[in-house]
C-alpha cells in the first residue's frame, strides 16, 4: 500500500472489517511497528512479539465493530488488544514458571516472558541498552506498561492514561516509581557489591 | 533541602530545569548525587532503547497476518452464504397464491405442494375406504373436462396423487378464506368448474375444535380470523359432540377424534397430537354420496380436511 494513503485509520478499519484486503494491508503497514514495538518491549521475545502482533490484528478485525471513534484512536484500541494478549501470554507462562526468581546477586527479580536465545538482546545491541532492557523486563507489569508506553513508544502521559484506563496522576507516579526501580536495578548491576548505591538510593526513596 | 524534596525535583532536573537548591543539596549529599546519576543513566538508556530501530514483525509474520486475514474472510463468507440461501420453513399446506413468482418457484413451495399432494391422496383413499364406494375420484383440475372425473375410476389412487399434484399448482388454485362466501357450497359449475383446494385462514390464533360448534357449516362460516390450527379434543368432548353430529357429516363415527369430523386414519393422542390445519376442498357430490347418482350432475360439495403437521390427512367432514 502506498504511503500516500490519506484515508484515516478509522476508515481503513471499517473497510478492513467489511472485507477490503487492501485496506487491511494499509492499516497493518501503518500500525504494525507500534504494536510490534509494544509487544516486543513488554514480552522481551521476538517470537512472542510476532505472534502477539498477528493475534492483535486479527482480533482487531474481529472486534472492529466495537470500535468507537469518539473514545479514541484505532492505535489505542489496537494497543489495548495487544496489551491483553501480552498479559494473557504472561499468565500462561506464569502457570508453569515462578513469577520471580533470584538473580546472581541473590535478589528476587521478576521473570521476563522468555529468556531464550531469541530475546530482544539479540536484536538490540549495546551494553547499556541491554542493561536497561533487562531492567525494564524485570519490572512489574503495571510499571513496565507505563515505561514501554511513555518512554519506549513515546506516548504522552495523556495517551498512556487513556490506554491504561487510569488517571494522569497515576501514570506520573507509576512512571516515577518505575524509573526509581530501574535506577536501583541498574545501580545494582553496575556495582554488584551494592554497598553505596543501593543503600543510598533506597534511603533517598524512602 | 532534604532528600525527599530533592526527589520531588529530580524529574525536572533530568529534563534540564535548574534548581539551585537541589544542586547545592547534591554537592552535600552523596546518596542523592548517586541517585541522580542512576536516574540520568536510566533516562539515557531508555532514550537509546527507544531510538533503536525496531523494524517490526518479520516478513514471515507479515505473511501470516495477511493469510490469517484472508482465511478469516473466507470463513465469514462461508458462514454468511448458507444464511442467504436458507429460507424460513414454509408452513405446511399454505398455498402461496399471492406470493411472488420467485417465492412460488422456490424449493419450499414445491415441498408444500408435495405435502398437499400426499394429503389429498390420503384423503381420497380415506373417502374410498370409509364410504365403501368402489372408486372415489379425486378433486379434479379446473381445466379438466368432465370426463376426467370418470377416468379416474380406473386407477383411483394413482390418479388421485397426480390430480392433487396438478391441483397444487398455484395458477390453478384460488385461495379460499374460511367464512367467505366462496367457501360455501358451490354447485352447478359444470364440467369446467374448478376443483378448488385452498388452505384455511392463515391466522395463527389457535382454536380448540372441541369447543367450537359442530355444525357442519360452522367451519365454513367461521370468522375470517379463525385459526386453522386445531388441537386434539378430549375424549369426553369428542363423545358428546359426536353424538350431535348431523346426518350431513358423511361417515361420521362415534369415535371421531375431532367433533364433526370423520377420522381418516387411526388417531390417538400420540399420532394426532400437535397443531392441525384445516384444508377446504371441493368434492364431486356423486363421489361423496353415490346414491344420489346422476341427479346432481357435476355438483360439488365443500369438505374440510384436517391435515397434520406431517401433511397426512387425519379427518374429514363434508360441510354441506
Amino acid at each position: 500500500m502506498p504511503l500516500t494513503d490519506t484515508r484515516s485509520e478509522h476508515e481503513l478499519l471499517r473497510l478492513a472489517v467489511a472485507g477490503d484486503e487492501e485496506a487491511f494491508a494499509a492499516l497493518y503497514e501503518r500500525l504494525k511497528s507500534n504494536v510490534y514495538r509494544f509487544a516486543l518491549h513488554m514480552s522481551g521475545s521476538v517470537t512472542l512479539a510476532d505472534d502477539i502482533t498477528q493475534d492483535a490484528f486479527i482480533t482487531l478485525i474481529e472486534e472492529g465493530g466495537k470500535f468507537d471513534e469518539s473514545r479514541g484512536q484505532v492505535l489505542s484500541f489496537l494497543l489495548g488488544i495487544t496489551r491483553n494478549f501480552v498479559r494473557r501470554a504472561y499468565r500462561s507462562q506464569a502457570r508453569s514458571a515462578p513469577l520471580v526468581t533470584e538473580n546472581e546477586q541473590g535478589e528476587e527479580v521478576e521473570l521476563a516472558l522468555e529468556s531464550s536465545h531469541d530475546t530482544i538482546a539479540e536484536v538490540l545491541q549495546g551494553e547499556t541498552v541491554d542493561l536497561v532492557r533487562e531492567a525494564v523486563q524485570s519490572l512489574p507489569v503495571h510499571y513496565r506498561e507505563v515505561v514501554v508506553l511513555c518512554d519506549l513508544c513515546e506516548m504522552s502521559y495523556a495517551e498512556a492514561s487513556a490506554q491504561l484506563d487510569c488517571n494522569l496522576g497515576t501514570i506520573r507516579s507509576r512512571l516515577n516509581r518505575a524509573h526509581a526501580l530501574l535506577a536501583k536495578k541498574l545501580e545494582t548491576r553496575v556495582h554488584p557489591s551494592g554497598k553505596q548505591a543501593g543503600g543510598i538510593i533506597q534511603g533517598c526513596l524512602l | 533541602m532534604k532528600c525527599k524534596e530533592f526527589d520531588a525535583h529530580i524529574d525536572e532536573m533530568l529534563s534540564g530545569v535548574l534548581h539551585p537548591d537541589a544542586s547545592q543539596h547534591m554537592r552535600q549529599c552523596e546518596r542523592c548525587t548517586s541517585y541522580y546519576r542512576a536516574r540520568a543513566g536510566v533516562q539515557t538508556g531508555l532514550r537509546k532503547l527507544a531510538l533503536i530501530s525496531v523494524e517490526g514483525p518479520s516478513p514471515a509474520a507479515d505473511r501470516a497476518v495477511m493469510d490469517a486475514y484472508r482465511q478469516m474472510q473466507q470463513r465469514r463468507i462461508a458462514a454468511v452464504q448458507p444464511q442467504l440461501v436458507q429460507q424460513p420453513a414454509a408452513k405446511v399446506l399454505t398455498f402461496p397464491g399471492r406470493r411472488p413468482a420467485a417465492a412460488r418457484n422456490s424449493r419450499n413451495w414445491w415441498g408444500g405442494a408435495s405435502a398437499a399432494a400426499v394429503a389429498l391422496a390420503v384423503l381420497g383413499m380415506g373417502l374410498h375406504l370409509h364410504n365403501g364406494v368402489s372408486t372415489v375420484s379425486a378433486p379434479t383440475v379446473a381445466s379438466a373436462p368432465a370426463a376426467t372425473a370418470t377416468q379416474t375410476v380406473a386407477a383411483p389412487v394413482e390418479r388421485t396423487v397426480a390430480s392433487a399434484k396438478l391441483a397444487s399448482r398455484p395458477s390453478l388454485l384460488r385461495p379460499m378464506q374460511a367464512g367467505s362466501p366462496s367457501s360455501a357450497s358451490e354447485s352447478g359449475q359444470g364440467s369446467a368448474a374448478p376443483a378448488e383446494v385452498a388452505s384455511a385462514s392463515l391466522n395463527t390464533r389457535p382454536v380448540e375444535v372441541a369447543k367450537a360448534s359442530n355444525d357442519s357449516a360452522s367451519m365454513a362460516q367461521a370468522p375470517a380470523n379463525a385459526s386453522p390450527i386445531m388441537h386434539l379434543a378430549s375424549a369426553g368432548e369428542t363423545a358428546n359432540v359426536a353424538s350431535q353430529n348431523t346426518a350431513q357429516n358423511v361417515g361420521q363415527s362415534a369415535s371421531s377424534t375431532w367433533p364433526g369430523y370423520s377420522n381418516l386414519m387411526y388417531c390417538d393422542p400420540v399420532v394426532c397430537s400437535g397443531p392441525m390445519q384445516v384444508v377446504h376442498i371441493k368434492v364431486p357430490v356423486n363421489q361423496v354420496k353415490p346414491n344420489v347418482g346422476q341427479s346432481v350432475g357435476n355438483s360439488f360439495v365443500n369438505a374440510d380436511v384436517v391435515v397434520g403437521p406431517d401433511g397426512v390427512a387425519r379427518a374429514i367432514r363434508v360441510a354441506n
